[in-house]
C-alpha cells in the first residue's frame, strides 16, 4: 500500500513536471498565435485608414490634411509623422501634382509583438517586431498647390 | 502487496508521458486554429488590399471617361498595378467592364457593355460611357495553407467608378450669350447647322445631359441667357427674357425648355457682366446647396465684346455692378461698334465683369468659371496665360483684339500658367464638342465611388 502509494506520488510529480515544462510552450505559442492575429489586425487598420487618406489626397487635401486624415483612421497608433504623401507627373509636363497625376500615400509602422522583450532577451534576442510600410497610389481630382515630388 | 505493487508499478509505467501526449495534443490543436485563423486574417486583409486596388483603378480610369474609354482602362490597369495587383502576375487576373447610365447618345439610357468584360471597343461608339468596373482576382497560397499542402485560395474584389454626381453637391450655372453676334449665319428660324445659338443650345443642352444623365445625384444646374439688359427689371423687348432665366434644378425638362427658347437678338449691346450677377443670385438662392463642399461651377458663352447700348439704359438698368458710371447717350471719345476699339465705357465694363467674376471665384462661392470664347476678335496666342500683369491690364485702353480675350482669360479659373479653364471655338460647330470637354471637366472634379 506504502509502495503504491509512493508510486502514485511519483506519477503526480512526472504529470507535474512535464505540465510545468509544456504549460509555458503552449501558452508562448498561445501568445505567438495571438500576437500574429493582433498583427493582421494593425495591418487591416493601416490599410483602411491608409484608404482614407489616399482618397483624401485624390480629392486635394493637403499633405497635412492627408496626414490627419490617417491618423485619425488608425485610432492614434502612431502620429503624423509616420505618414507620407508625395506626388509624381503623369502627364508629362514637369508638375507633379496637376489634375491627373499621381499620388502616394504611405505609412511606416513597426508592430511591437505582446511576447514580451524580457522573455525574449533572456535569450540575447529583441523584442520581436513586424514592420509594416503599406502605399497607396491614387490619381488626383484636383490640382494640388503644394505638390512634394515622390 | 507484490502483485498489487507490480500492478502499481506498471500502470505507472504506463501512464508515463501522457500529460506529455495530451499537451503535445493541445498544442496541435492550438497551432492548427491558429494557423487557420491566421490564414484567414491574410486572406480577408488580402481581399481589403484588392479592393483597394480596384476602388483606386476605377476611379484613376473614370478620369477619361467618358471621351476615352481605351486610355481609361489603361489607367485602370496602370492604377491597379500601382497598388500591387498587375493584370497577369503572380495570379493575379483583372477585369475592366465599361457601362453607359447616362443616355448621352445611341445606345438610349442603359447599360451597354456589362455583358462584355474587357471589350472597351464595344462602348467606343458610345463615346458617353460614364461608368466602369473594375474586378480584381488573385489566386494565391498563404503561410500555412501552402505548409499544408492546401489549394491556393481565390481572392477576389471589385469596384466601379462613374461620372456620376452622387457624392459631391454640385451647383453649375450656365450662361448663354443670345445677342445679334449669336444669329450671324443663322436662318430665320435660327436652326441650321452652323448657326451660333443653334449650335450654342446643343452645346448647353448636352453639357446639362453630363450634369444631370445619372437621377438622383446631387447635382443642379442652373441657365441664364443674356444680353445688354434683363427684362424685367427694364420694359425693353431687346433685353432678355428674365422669364428665361432657370433656377438651380435636376429638372432636366425646365432647363431644356429655357435653353430651347434661347432666341438670337440684337439691340440692347451685350453685358458679360451681368449674367454673373445672375449667377450669383443662384448661389445665393433658395435653392442652392449649402453644404460646405458643394463643388460650384459657371460655364460662360461669349465673346467677350462688352457693349452698352442706349436700350440698356434707364428705367430698369443694369445694377451698379454692372453697369458703366457714364450714360451711353454721352459722347465717347474712342467710339467704334466693331472689335478693333475698345470704348471708355466697354473698358469701365470689362473691369466690372473682372470683378463680378473675382467675387464668384472667391470665398465663398469658391466657384470654377469655364470660359468659352467664340468669335473673339483678333487672333489667339495660346501662350498668353492669364498672368498678374496681363490681368491687370484689363480696362486699360488696348483696343479690342487684344482687350476682349484678356477678359475672358483672366475671369477664367484657370490655373497658373494654364488655360484650362479657358476655351476658344473658332467656328460654332465645335460648340458643342468644347461644351463636352467642359462638362467631362467638371464632372471630374466629381467622381463617385
Amino acid at each position: 500500500m506504502q509502495d503504491w502509494t509512493s508510486h502514485s506520488a511519483a506519477e503526480g510529480g512526472q504529470s507535474l513536471l512535464e505540465f510545468a515544462v509544456l504549460m509555458p510552450i503552449t501558452l508562448l505559442m498561445l501568445l505567438v498565435v495571438l500576437d500574429l492575429a493582433m498583427a493582421v489586425d494593425r495591418k487591416t487598420t493601416l490599410d483602411d485608414a491608409l484608404r482614407e487618406g489616399a482618397r483624401a489626397a485624390a480629392l486635394g487635401a493637403s499633405e497635412t490634411t492627408v496626414a490627419a486624415v490617417v491618423t485619425n483612421g488608425a485610432s492614434g497608433l502612431f502620429d503624423a509623422g509616420a505618414v507620407s504623401v508625395c506626388y509624381y507627373d503623369v502627364d508629362g509636363n514637369g508638375s507633379p501634382g496637376d489634375f491627373g497625376d499621381g499620388a502616394m500615400v504611405s505609412i511606416e509602422y513597426t508592430y511591437k509583438f505582446l511576447v514580451g522583450e524580457e522573455l525574449t532577451e533572456a535569450f540575447g534576442l529583441g523584442t520581436p517586431e513586424m514592420s509594416m510600410t503599406p502605399e497607396a497610389h491614387v490619381r488626383l481630382e484636383q490640382n494640388i498647390s503644394v505638390a512634394p515630388e515622390c | 502487496m507484490l502483485m498489487s505493487g507490480g500492478q502499481g508499478l506498471r500502470g505507472a509505467a504506463s501512464e508515463d508521458g501522457q500529460m506529455f501526449i495530451i499537451m503535445v495534443l493541445v498544442m496541435t490543436a492550438f497551432f492548427l486554429v491558429g494557423a487557420i485563423a491566421i490564414d484567414l486574417g491574410m486572406v480577408l486583409a488580402e481581399r481589403r488590399g484588392i479592393q483597394r486596388a480596384a476602388d483606386f483603378a476605377s476611379l484613376a480610369g473614370s478620369i477619361e471617361l467618358p471621351a476615352d474609354p481605351a486610355t481609361a482602362r489603361n489607367r485602370a490597369l496602370e492604377w491597379a498595378a500601382k497598388n500591387g495587383y498587375e493584370d497577369g502576375v503572380d495570379g493575379v487576373e483583372i477585369e475592366i467592364r465599361m457601362l453607359c447610365s447616362n443616355g448621352l447618345s445611341d445606345p438610349p439610357p442603359g447599360i451597354c457593355d456589362n455583358a462584355t468584360p474587357n471589350q472597351p471597343s464595344a462602348c467606343v461608339p458610345e463615346v458617353g460611357c460614364d461608368s466602369m468596373r473594375v474586378i480584381i482576382n488573385k489566386t494565391g497560397t498563404f503561410p500555412f495553407s501552402s505548409f499544408f499542402g492546401v489549394f491556393p485560395v481565390l481572392v477576389g474584389s471589385g469596384a466601379a467608378a462613374s461620372l456620376s454626381f452622387d457624392v459631391i453637391p454640385m451647383d453649375t450655372v450656365i450662361l448663354l450669350d443670345d445677342t445679334g453676334s449669336m444669329d450671324a449665319g443663322c436662318n430665320s428660324s435660327q436652326s441650321n447647322s452652323g448657326c451660333p445659338i443653334r449650335e450654342s443650345k446643343i452645346a448647353a443642352l448636352s453639357l446639362v445631359d453630363v450634369l444631370l444623365g445619372n437621377s438622383g445625384g446631387s447635382s443642379q444646374v442652373g441657365y441664364a441667357p443674356y444680353r445688354g439688359c434683363y427684362n424685367p427689371p427694364r420694359s425693353h423687348s431687346d433685353c432678355a427674357r428674365a422669364s428665361s432665366i432657370i433656377d438651380l434644378t435636376q429638372n432636366v425638362s425646365r432647363l431644356g425648355a429655357g435653353i430651347n427658347s434661347a432666341n438670337a437678338a440684337g439691340g440692347s449691346g451685350t453685358n458679360v457682366c451681368l449674367p454673373f450677377l445672375q449667377a450669383l443670385a443662384m448661389f445665393n438662392g433658395p435653392n442652392a446647396q449649402g453644404d460646405e463642399g458643394t463643388v460650384r461651377s459657371v460655364v460662360i458663352l461669349t465673346d467677350g465684346d462688352n457693349t452698352y447700348s442706349n436700350v440698356s439704359f434707364g428705367q430698369g438698368q443694369p445694377p451698379t455692378a454692372c453697369r458703366p458710371t457714364t450714360s451711353p447717350q454721352n459722347s465717347d471719345s474712342n467710339t467704334g461698334s466693331d472689335c478693333s476699339s475698345a470704348q471708355t465705357r466697354e473698358r469701365q465694363l470689362d473691369t466690372r465683369t473682372r470683378d463680378v467674376a473675382n467675387v464668384l471665384k472667391g470665398a465663398p462661392y469658391n466657384a470654377d468659371v469655364y470660359v468659352v470664347g467664340f468669335g473673339v476678335c483678333g487672333s489667339n496666342n495660346a501662350n498668353q496665360f492669364p498672368t498678374t500683369s496681363y490681368c491687370n491690364g484689363i480696362g486699360n485702353t488696348n483696343n479690342d483684339n487684344t482687350a476682349d480675350r484678356r477678359l475672358l482669360k483672366c475671369i477664367a479659373s484657370s490655373t497658373p500658367g494654364t488655360n484650362d479653364h479657358y476655351f476658344e471655338v473658332p467656328n460654332a460647330t465645335q460648340l458643342p464638342a468644347v461644351l463636352q470637354v467642359v462638362a467631362w471637366k467638371i464632372a471630374e472634379r466629381s467622381l463617385s465611388e
